[in-house]
């Protein structure tokens, strides 16, 4: 006759106690990464430590609304950078890529249009300066022409990655206006190149 | 059992928090399908390369713009592969588009 195999029930101490660090352990995460990341609650400081509070910071800046008081000041975003224009044309070769992003500082904004001669696969989003892992998406989609106006969140490199998905050379142009002082042209994966932006409005 | 539960519940602390503190980057590969093993794409670059990268049950393919099977992915056909990684040598493909021929 075969027995068979038995397994070992755990006594009621046994799981009390895995039941207790179990919720020891779900309450330090809470603390320590959660509250950070989630809700901008930091109160032991771990988030500050992990950077994890700009987790926080990066979802309340996509997502906040903008309120523009109508009061003294209200609307007036005042400028620090000079003011530059810049136009440009590019040319995206066959199921080619090509990213262009200016240098903006926190608070700096940029009018903006570009056109493209057929429809294109674009990614608005941004490099934070000083950590260019931690990127932010603003806008994405499938279009010929978009326009817009843009206050940056934070320093850094803002602008569009483009996608050609046809076998036909793409032109874009981009035209705008804004407080920067540089941009920056990444073509088909490569390492970005520094282009100066020197036009300034007469 | 409460060794388990903590294993358990630090490795997902650990995957959650190294999920939400990187962004991939997007990878554009342009060449023709070597082979298509494991979940496994391998594509041979125009400039020669071969990349391999990960597919899963998410990985679009379309073809002619409209969406196709996995099993559409064969070796010698054309392709355009969005991928998502870290690095080159780190890639999960999202999309991939079978193509007539490769661009000059």
């Amino acid at each position: 006759m075969k027995t068979q195999p038995v397994t070992p029930v755990p006594s009621g101490r046994v799981l009390a106690k895995a039941t207790v660090v179990a919720l020891l352990i779900g309450i330090g995460v809470l603390v320590t990464i959660v509250m950070p990341a989630e809700f901008g609650v930091d109160p032991i400081g771990t988030g500050r430590a992990l950077g994890l509070l700009d987790l926080y910071a990066s979802e309340s800046n996509a997502a906040a609304p903008v309120i523009i008081l109508p009061t003294e000041g209200g609307p007036v975003f005042t400028q620090v950078s000079p003011y530059k224009s810049d136009s440009r044309e590019f040319t995206i070769g066959a199921y080619g890529t090509l990213e262009f992003k200016y240098q903006l500082d926190a608070g700096a904004a940029m009018l903006y249009e570009w056109r493209a001669t057929e429809p294109v696969s674009f990614d608005f989003h941004t490099e934070r300066e000083g950590n260019p892992d931690a990127s932010d998406t603003f806008e994405k989609g499938e279009a010929s022409v978009k326009r817009g106006a843009y206050i940056a969140p934070y320093a850094g490199i803002h602008g569009w990655y483009w996608k050609n998905n046809t076998e036909r050379e793409v032109r874009i142009v981009l035209t705008s206006t804004g407080f920067y002082p540089s941009a920056r042209v990444f073509r088909d994966g490569g390492a970005g190149v520094e282009v100066a932006v020197t036009d300034e409005p007469r | 059992m409460t060794q388990r539960i903590v294993i358990v519940a630090v490795s997902v602390m650990v995957a959650m928090g190294v999920g939400r503190a990187f962004a991939h980057d997007e990878f554009r590969i342009i060449g023709t399908i070597a082979a298509v093993k494991n979940a496994q794409l391998e594509v041979k670059s125009r400039e020669g390369k071969i990349v391999t990268m990960k597919v899963d049950g998410e990985t679009l393919v379309y073809r002619d713009n409209k969406k196709v099977g996995a099993a559409e992915l064969k070796a010698g056909r054309y392709v355009v592969v969005d991928a998502l990684g870290d690095t080159m040598a780190d890639l999960l493909a999202v999309e991939v588009r079978l193509i007539a021929a490769l661009p000059k």
